[in-house]
């Protein structure tokens, strides 16, 4: 109860996805202050960055997985600029990370303060591993870890052999 | 991740107290019939920010408060001597004589009280760290308090010097000493509760948010389950 209280009075995180119809493409949202529900389009979500940046970092992530698939096989037209805004990758010392081409999440552990490489499928699947970043970065790394889990399997071939020039990172696969 | 901290709030805190108790150590009071000064009920407070602290934030980061603490308090202590080089004629509170005596007692009581903060509370964190390893973070409320009687015990012994030149005689400043450690003891097992309440919230308010039942399966973990 207190910890309901204490979330509700400092809202840490705003909303949270209670709901995905697959056919429509809409997401039920939940407001924690008010504990009222709204739907909104997968896309409208994705493309409002003040909303990804209240979410929980892995609902975060679960969003950039469903508009990677989206993005993959999408059935609706898309603007240059929408599709640019959907893939965007948040910048910035603040975040202190960073993607390369085979999929991989270049990071600085705050903890360890070792730079850190691991593939973003690995981190999405971790909650822990996943909770070490800001929703906005984990909206990256699900995009980063869709785009490796619906690629065609000769993409998935070239990701996994791609060669690493990376000096002073630690890897983990 | 941007994790909210504390640890700022918890050395101020702490500086706070040490600031009132030199202050409130001027004024003598009588507690069953026993003269004790003011600042003896606000300097335990310390010890409740310090294993708070070294219980969120670790020995090192406690050390770092403890360390800058005293430095503030040298400092200030240099200030307070070139202020009483000044030749004055009055001051506000009286005669130049009247805070020029002020002065002295207060820089006396801060030294003593900064030097006995500084090896006491070392000595605090230092147990209250090693009792942590060995009880793999569990029993806070025990270890807090084996660790503060330690530090109190040590910070008694300390002052005792501050004792033995109000009383005059060994003998009674030790009575008085033995005495002041039980009072301090029992008031620092009342402080427990509130120490341990004040972790718990601060732990509470910076713990990963827990997500509604409902919100559970639209998490990627629970999403990535199905291609493994």
């Amino acid at each position: 109860m207190i910890n309901d209280l204490i979330q509700r009075f400092m809202l840490k995180t705003k909303y949270a996805i209670i709901d995905f119809d697959v056919e429509t493409s809409v997401l039920t949202l939940l407001t924690y202050g008010s504990r009222g529900t709204f739907k909104r389009s997968l896309m409208d979500v994705s493309l409002d960055t003040s909303l990804v940046s209240d979410l929980d970092v892995t609902q975060a992530c679960y969003l950039g997985l469903k508009m990677a698939e989206f993005l993959q096989y999408k059935n609706e037209p898309m603007t240059p600029k929408q599709e640019t805004q959907a893939r965007r990758v948040p910048q910035g010392v603040t975040h202190q990370v960073s993607f390369d081409r085979h999929g991989h999440v270049i990071y600085v552990d705050p903890e360890s303060d070792i730079m850190i490489s691991q593939s973003a499928l690995l981190i999405a699947k971790n909650d822990t591993l996943l909770r070490k970043f800001s929703p906005d970065v984990g909206y990256a790394i699900g995009l980063y870890a869709g785009k490796r889990l619906y690629a065609k399997p000769s993409a998935v071939a070239l990701i996994s052999s791609g060669p690493f020039y990376v000096d002073n990172v630690v890897e983990l696969r | 991740m941007v994790k909210k901290r504390y640890d700022t709030f918890l050395a101020m805190a702490t500086y706070c107290i040490l600031i009132t108790c030199a202050i409130s150590g001027q004024n003598l009071i009588n507690v069953f019939g026993l003269t004790v000064t003011s600042g003896m009920f606000v300097f335990p407070f310390t010890y409740m920010f310090i294993a708070a602290s070294t219980e969120l934030y670790g020995a090192q980061t406690t050390r770092q408060t403890i360390i800058y603490c005293t430095a503030a308090n040298a400092v200030m202590l240099g200030v307070i001597f070139l202020f009483t080089q000044i030749p004055s004629e009055r001051s506000a509170i009286g005669s130049a004589e009247v805070y020029h005596a002020f002065l002295n007692r207060f820089s006396y009581v801060l030294g003593i009280s900064t030097l006995a903060f500084a090896i006491s509370e070392n000595v605090n964190v230092w147990l209250l760290s090693r009792l942590k390893v060995l009880t793999h973070g569990r029993l806070f409320i025990q270890r807090a308090f084996l660790s503060t009687v330690c530090a109190v015990t040590l910070d008694t012994m300390l002052v005792f010097p501050f004792y033995f030149s109000r009383q005059g005689s060994f003998s009674q400043a030790a009575m008085e000493a033995s005495m002041v450690l039980g009072m301090k003891i029992f008031y620092d097992i009342a402080l427990l509760p509130l120490c341990w309440g004040m972790v718990a919230c601060i732990k509470s308010i910076t713990a990963a948010p827990t997500l509604p039942q409902s919100a559970t399966p639209f998490t990627s973990s629970y999403y990535l389950k199905q291609y493994d």
